[in-house]
């Protein structure tokens, strides 16, 4: 049967879905999963076409960081055994290179020998293992392949049996096993783990370069909620008692040793002195036992960092905009590891702490920010109109890029009291959603001035105030009006985590920084200038 | 060998064999311990030229201790431990202090230097005023102190003017020897658990206070 290899098109999801059924049984994904995949910018599809059917297709996705992931190919029994998965996999190799990637990464099951040996003989090796990956407890092989470097393809053309990404039946897999080994000469991405005790999360991620292995948080917040805010000495008892736990937990998700581990990066400011003491001190014993360089970092410049995981680099110049209940910092970040300029902080309370304080006004539990979101829904914005702090002609003089949340907090407590003391009934709705609007738009009317002034044309969000529905909403409005390019990682890289900080350490490393001394010390004031301690 | 690490006032960190200590070091700095920490498990190794595998068991000194320093120490005593997928135990700082002392006296009653008493109290500071205390009574047929009450919290003004030992430093080293004592005797190990002797600091809110009069 002769086949050809062609662009994927939305129109082929249907006959697509009959491979996809065949190849991956209980793992096929759903049609809806498919076209949404193909129609997506940053991914690339392919199909196979034998005698006007698709007999098989394949996709990449190839973003601007430098790597792409293989996320499929199937190819269907009626054409098995001829070299199909193979030419499928170069095609997708082709593409990748062409978006300028420089490694290609892709998953298989580890029962899947036919299809490991097709990747291995296409110069893709072994970098760690996803134990309970599939949806039958199988265990995922991680692979890359290095497309900068020479790579000699060895094994005939012929081997089947190949989908990245998720599971096939193993009985639709008997192809032909090539055997033969392939030299791959690449500066392997350094083995990271970080550590991230701050404020009230514990956090332990770990990364191969800017590829995230495991992210793994225990919270105290919970612990925190009968005090209405975070308790520094609950929250350094609570980080003490995660910490081995944690520790186990991301080595076991990332699949990899600890004794693999290239080096050790932990927040080493600013933040919560005896928070941080104990990701430090216990960063200082990893890094001991393991004998592995130790880098302590800066927790602002990690939550920039964070962004390398989700697109593979920071694009610079950039304006960040970090918002927490512990932050609210805007930085220019000229380079992630070189030039990180403080443009302004509050210099009161923190909005996500201006959202607890408010949300007890109301008699919404803690945290504040999300019951705030919720009670918001149904309100008006525009019902009361609070302060923007430090927006008066006179402050943006003084005071051009920080912010302060103590004023907007006092007049939602006046605002209360009065109507309460006037005997009539305070719309919760109507004051949290008055409340959010004065807080979103004084935050982003001041990224926004920050990228106009300096004629940057980036603005990437951090914190766990991002979580906040509506603050990303009018970001994504405000930023398009304006033509800034907005940037938000993944929740689960905004809100504290230990994936940001030993990011950021691989990035020093692959910067050529020379790690921290062993002597270094918390630092709960460390500038937003110092992306890493001596 | 035995990792042992305590930072309960000081820092120390020591490696002991099957019943020595092969190298201690310690720095007696009562708020620097994340600053030394590290350096002083380095140290250690070197002296003892050990390899940092050749450690199989963590020692932690638990406590009782000002709360932010002594954490640092368990922190790095139990990253450790789970770097090398060693167990980590605990030992109550008190008991180090202890062992120590009436290892002294019971050697220089043996020579006839003292006359044998072995009622012994170890107080340390708990900040506020207050001080730590822990009241042994000898050594038992293992060479382990015997504690027989505390440790608990008293007010400083309640301490005696003499008698009661206040050690300048807890010694890693005999904290390591009490966790090989027992390993050695079959004698179960305590639990690393820090021994805070008081809550957090803070009472739950009674609610907003009135920004309007």
């Amino acid at each position: 049967m002769s086949w050809v290899i062609r662009d994927a098109t939305v129109d082929d999801v249907p006959s697509i879905m009959q491979v996809e059924h065949e190849a991956f049984g209980v793992d096929a994904w759903s049609a809806e999963t498919i076209a949404a995949d193909i129609a997506r910018p940053t991914t690339k599809y392919f199909a196979v076409e034998a005698e006007g059917v698709v007999r098989g297709y394949a996709g990449v996705s190839a973003l601007s960081g430098g790597e792409a992931d293989i996320l499929t190919i199937a190819v269907s029994a009626a054409l098995r055994g001829q070299g199909v998965g193979r030419a499928l996999l170069r095609r997708l190799i082709g593409e990748a290179r062409e978006n300028s990637a420089r490694l290609i990464f892709l998953e298989v099951r580890e029962d899947n020998r036919a299809a490991i040996s097709l990747y291995q003989s296409e110069g893709f090796e072994f970098i760690g293992r996803r134990p309970a990956y599939y949806n039958d407890g199988m265990t995922a092989l991680t692979m890359r392949r290095s497309l900068v470097d020479p790579v000699v393809a060895v094994g005939p053309v012929g081997a089947e049996a190949l989908h990245a990404g998720r599971a096939a039946e193993g009985s639709a897999l008997e192809g032909q096993v090539v055997t033969g080994q392939a030299s791959v000469v690449a500066e392997p991405a350094p083995l990271v783990i970080g550590i991230e005790t701050s404020c009230d999360e514990t956090g332990v991620g770990i990364v191969r370069g800017t590829r995230l292995l495991a992210n793994v948080i225990a919270s105290s917040m919970d612990e925190h909620a009968r005090f209405g805010g975070v308790v520094p000495e609950v929250a350094a008892r609570a980080h003490l008692e995660a910490l081995a736990p944690t520790l186990r937990q991301a080595v076991a998700e990332a699949g990899v040793r600890l004794s693999d581990v290239d080096a050790v990066a932990v927040t080493a400011g600013p933040g919560l002195a005896g928070a941080l003491m104990v990701g430090v001190g216990a960063a200082k014993g990893l890094a001991l036992a393991l004998d592995k360089p130790l880098y302590g970092v800066n927790h602002l410049v990690g939550h920039v960092g964070a962004d390398v995981l989700d697109r593979g680099a920071v694009v610079a110049p950039t304006v960040a905009l970090l918002v927490s209940g512990g932050h609210t910092s805007l930085l220019l970040v000229r380079d992630l590891v070189d030039d990180v300029e403080l443009l302004g902080e509050t210099i009161d309370d923190a909005a996500g702490e201006a959202f607890d304080k408010v949300a007890r006004l109301l008699g919404l539990p803690y945290p504040g920010g999300p019951h705030i979101q919720r009670a918001a829904e149904s309100g008006n914005p525009k019902a009361v109109r609070f302060p923007r702090g430090l927006s008066l002609p006179k402050d943006m003089a003084a005071h051009r890029y920080d912010f302060s949340f103590s004023g907007v907090k006092t007049a939602v407590a006046r605002y209360v009291e009065s109507i309460r003391d006037s005997g009539a009934q305070v719309s919760t709705a109507d004051t949290a959603a008055s409340f959010q609007e004065a807080v979103v738009d004084v935050l982003l009317t001041k990224a926004l001035a920050a990228c106009a002034d300096l004629g940057v044309p980036r603005l990437l969000l951090g914190g766990g105030v991002v979580a906040n529905g509506a603050l990303r909403a009018a970001a994504e409005l405000r930023c398009a009006a304006q033509g800034v390019e907005l940037r938000i990682p993944p929740l689960s890289l905004c809100t504290d985590n230990g994936a940001m900080i030993a990011a950021l350490g691989a990035q020093l490393i692959l910067a050529g920084k020379a790690p921290s001394t062993l002597s270094f010390g918390a630092d709960s004031t460390l500038p937003a200038t110092t992306a890493m301690v001596a | 060998m035995i990792l042992a690490v305590d930072s309960s006032s000081g820092t120390s960190v020591a490696l002991v064999g099957a019943a020595r200590v092969v190298a201690e070091a310690s720095s007696d700095d009562t708020i620097g311990h994340t600053e030394v920490v590290g350096t002083l498990i380095a140290q250690v190794l070197h002296e003892a030229q050990a390899s940092p595998g050749d450690v199989t068991l963590v020692a932690s000194g638990i406590g009782p201790g000002p709360f932010t320093g002594l954490r640092v120490g368990m922190a790095a005593a139990r990253a450790y431990a789970v770097a090398l997928g060693v167990p980590e135990v605990g030992v109550l700082s008190h008991d180090a202090a202890a062992l120590e002392w009436l290892e002294h006296h019971y050697a220089r009653a043996r020579t006839g230097l003292a006359q044998l008493d072995p009622s012994v109290t170890i107080a340390t500071d708990a900040r506020r005023k207050q001080l730590f205390v822990s009241q042994y009574f000898g050594l038992d047929d293992n060479w382990l102190p015997v504690r027989t009450q505390g440790p608990s919290i008293v007010s400083a003004a309640d301490a005696p003017a003499e008698g009661w030992i206040r050690p300048e430093r807890i010694s890693a080293g005999f904290l390591g020897l009490i966790a090989a004592r027992r390993r050695n005797m079959g004698v179960p190990q305590t639990e690393a658990v820090p021994q805070y002797l008081r809550d957090p600091d803070v009472t739950p809110s009674a609610g907003p206070k009135r920004v309007t009069s």
